[in-house]
């Protein structure tokens, strides 16, 4: 990062954290190459894999075997849901999910399959008595549905109930655990999940690598074809070196988590005071209200929308000031679509296509909020005078 | 001094203006990179000249994602990543603003009205003046606080030497000049506009790409309508749902010669696809939307003239009512000038009356006046009253 910059972009990946840069370079320098061998260099690979993979696996309390590695979270949902969803079979997801999740819905229904939506309230959350409604109609159907969840909206920050409340028999449950495992320490079994998602970017690891926890791993049916890696589960040699770093990235992040949550958590405050009422710059907060639902929202995390400015031109402008922030929906600039999540909290069309999203890391200072509070309130000042040119 | 008093045709600058410098004090210059390698070099200029510069790529409608490949559209994905490839290698900030609502309205929406109101649009024009000098111009501002709009066009601004009044000036390379293309400019927006390459040769422009490294210095000129990618309008009016009804073709004594698939998939000057056979060469002559019926005429029937036009402009707004002034009239983009007199109707419509005929005047097209190198006015051609 540039000196002088604000990055409030955590939630789309948090900085690499310098000690496992460190291990990268140190296990390239080293020579780690292809573990699937027969030698003495392939067995060394192959250590540092499964090293990362029972670091992992007590992180989250499992077994190592139920671990798979994979490139992205986007690709872990993908293995779980295409290793569960049997034809005929109902979808059960929600507006609210990221972007990987609603195009996999979207290919189900593409395909001739149907996807039952949980309704999100105004603070972008789902219930468990509207999930469980769902799973009785759909058991009716005679084929399983499968559930495709969240644990936590990247979007809004709106952290969604526990399943484990929720009477489901044996329907499988894939989550993503993606955002929530940056904020709370989280073992498998209390998520109820059948198959939870994680991503290594999020805890300050490399990008590249991702993983699947599997309650039965012997359910996965790989995406790719290959000679046996991640016990068949996925085809293609594995990234050694980015699931080493991950590991060391996650271990890190859970000794620190409170105290960086914390930090991260207080700089949001810091900036909820310097900006003030929201609705002074024409902003509205979108999500649990970050000063009564302290354990309903991501820490770290605000979201606001705008009805006189795109998502996407609020980014650029904040951009301009020095501020790294995100629309929270869209993947790629230049769409003008509406966030579908923000749509289905109730939000205008306009609304839902001017979402902003600013996630505070742990090594965010009061003074990085206060600097991030005024140029955002700057930014909405100039904008809102030129609101003939930037209307819709 | 008047634009009424300007002789047309006459050498540089009329008395009392001056050219408009580009180069004037540092400023923060939007510029908008099209991934071509006229807009990637506009922007390294303005850099290299010590101004603080955005860059901008615009995502103006969804036609070209369906095309792949094809270097030559302005509008896909790829010429995205040219932009910012260009963007990063002149180490300056780079986004993509989204104009799909703005460029509906100001240009596609009127495109398509156009042809199926029998005439030949000039989308070019309103996507300078009402997107790129208008709606992006705003959001610069807006956005990043720039006070200007630069943009690749092969154009010079001309200033009255009080700063009081500007005017478009012609490029220095006549065969690149896209002065006819930025008419509908009004004093405000020239006022913001930079244009870099108004002094520079095309061939000049491609040397300063390559000797930047500039991934755009060899990629060929964009030559059609951006949003229709495939070349051919008329899939577009059928996406809107046009139909293309049979219709009679007619010669200029009103006898059935033939018949055609829809009046809206011909233009003013048209000569193949008539499907007519005469010893001599047939063209459109007239197009008349409400019978469905087009007429076709030698090609010594489409000359005029005398030349009604509407919506006729200069920077500080509509043609006043019973203004004259003597003029040169370019009728197409690159067509010769043709000296003339312009009398200023009611509304901004005028009268151009030329010393010579021009030939197939078509309907919508624009028409730039000139007094010399300097753009004093521009209309469009309006519809034939009996087919409005």
């Amino acid at each position: 990062m540039s000196a002088g910059r604000i990055f409030l972009d955590n939630a789309a990946g948090a900085p690499l954290h310098p000690d496992a840069a460190a291990l990268i370079a140190e296990l390239h320098r080293e020579g780690i190459g292809n573990p699937n061998g027969g030698h003495a260099e392939a067995r060394r690979a192959r250590a540092v894999l499964d090293a990362a993979r029972a670091s992992l696996a007590e992180d989250f309390d499992v077994e190592p075997r139920t671990i798979t590695f994979t490139s992205t979270a986007s690709e872990a949902l993908a293995l779980a849901l295409a290793s569960e969803l049997q034809s005929g079979g109902t979808l059960i997801t929600s507006a609210g999910e990221h972007r990987g999740a609603r195009a996999l819905a979207a290919a189900h229904e593409a395909s001739g399959g149907r996807v039952a939506l949980l309704p999100l309230d105004a603070s972008g959350r789902w219930s468990a008595e509207a999930l469980q409604e769902l799973l009785t109609a759909t058991r009716a159907d005679g084929v399983p549905p499968v559930m495709l969840l969240a644990l936590a909206s990247g979007e809004v920050g709106a952290v969604q109930p526990s399943l484990t409340a929720v009477n489901r028999d044996s329907v499988a449950a894939v989550l993503d655990g993606v955002q929530l495992d940056g904020a709370r320490e989280m073992r498998f079994a209390d998520t109820g999940a059948t198959h939870l998602a994680l991503s290594s970017a999020k805890v300050g690891g490399p990008f590249g690598v991702a993983g699947l926890i599997s309650a039965d791993p012997r359910r996965i049916r790989a995406l790719v074809p290959g000679g046996g890696q991640e016990r068949g589960r996925r085809g293609g040699t594995e990234a050694v070196v980015l699931a080493a770093a991950y590991a060391l990235a996650h271990r890190l992040h859970r000794r620190s988590y409170a105290a960086s949550v914390a930090a991260s958590e207080s700089a949001a405050r810091a900036f909820d005071a310097a900006l003030g009422a929201p609705g002074e710059i024409g902003l509205i907060s979108t999500g649990p209200d970050p000063r009564t639902a302290q354990s309903g929202r991501l820490p770290g995390h605000r979201s606001f929308a705008a009805d006189w400015v795109l998502g996407d031109d609020l980014v650029a402008a904040l951009d301009h000031a020095g501020v790294a922030a995100s629309t929270g929906s869209a993947c790629i600039s230049g769409s003008r679509e509406a966030s579908e999540a923000l749509l289905a909290m109730g939000l205008s069309r306009t609304h839902a296509a001017g979402g902003l999203r600013l996630t505070f890391g742990g090594g965010a200072t009061a003074d990085d909020a206060a600097r991030a509070a005024a140029a955002l309130r700057a930014v909405a000042e100039r904008i809102r005078q030129h609101a003939g040119v930037t209307a819709r | 001094m008047s634009i009424n008093t300007l002789n047309s045709r006459t050498a540089g600058l009329p008395e009392g203006w001056v050219a408009a410098p580009e180069a004037t004090a540092p400023e923060r210059v939007l510029v908008a990179l099209s991934g071509g390698v006229d807009s990637s070099v506009a922007a390294a200029l303005l850099v290299e000249a010590g101004h603080e510069v955005v860059g901008v790529w615009m995502r103006l409608h969804s036609a070209a994602d369906r095309v792949d490949g094809g270097r030559k559209s302005c509008c896909t994905l790829d010429a995205a990543d040219d932009a910012r490839r260009v963007a990063d290698a002149l180490k300056i900030p780079f986004h993509i603003s989204n104009l799909e609502q703005e460029f509906a309205d100001a240009v596609l929406e009127p495109f398509v009205a156009s042809y199926l109101s029998g005439e030949t649009p000039s989308p070019c024009v309103g996507c300078n003046t009402a997107v790129k000098f208008g709606a992006l111009m705003g959001r610069g501002e807006a956005l990043f606080g720039c006070s200007a709009v630069a943009t690749g066009h092969y154009a010079r601004r001309a200033m009255r030497a009080d700063g009081g009044a500007w005017r478009l000036r012609a490029a220095v390379d006549t065969e690149k000049d896209q002065t006819y293309f930025l008419h509908g400019l009004d004093a405000e927006a020239l006022a913001r506009s930079r244009f870099p390459l108004g002094e520079r040769t095309k061939e000049e422009v491609r040397e300063i790409a390559r000797s930047r490294g500039l991934v755009t210095a060899e990629k060929p000129e964009s030559q059609e309508i951006c949003f229709v990618p495939d070349g051919d309008y008329r899939s577009l009016l059928r996406e809107r749902g046009w139909s293309g009804a049979a219709g009679e073709i007619i010669d200029e004594s009103g006898g059935v010669v033939g018949v055609h698939a829809g009046s809206a998939g011909f233009t003013v000057g048209q000569r193949r696809g008539i499907g007519v056979v005469a010893a001599t060469p047939r063209y459109v002559s007239a197009i008349d939307p409400t019978t469905n019926r087009i007429t076709i005429g030698r090609r010594e029937s489409l000359e005029r003239r005398e030349i009604t036009l509407e919506e006729v402009r200069t920077p500080e707004g509509l043609l006043p009512l019973g203004s004259e002034l003597r003029a040169a009239a370019r009728i197409r983009h690159r067509g010769e000038p043709v000296p003339g007199r312009l009398i200023g109707g009611v509304n901004g419509a005028a009268q151009l009356i030329l010393d010579a005929p021009v030939w197939a005047a078509s309907p919508g097209q624009t028409v730039a006046l000139y007094d010399g190198e300097t753009l004093v006015a521009g209309g469009r051609i309006a519809r034939p009253a009996a087919a409005r």
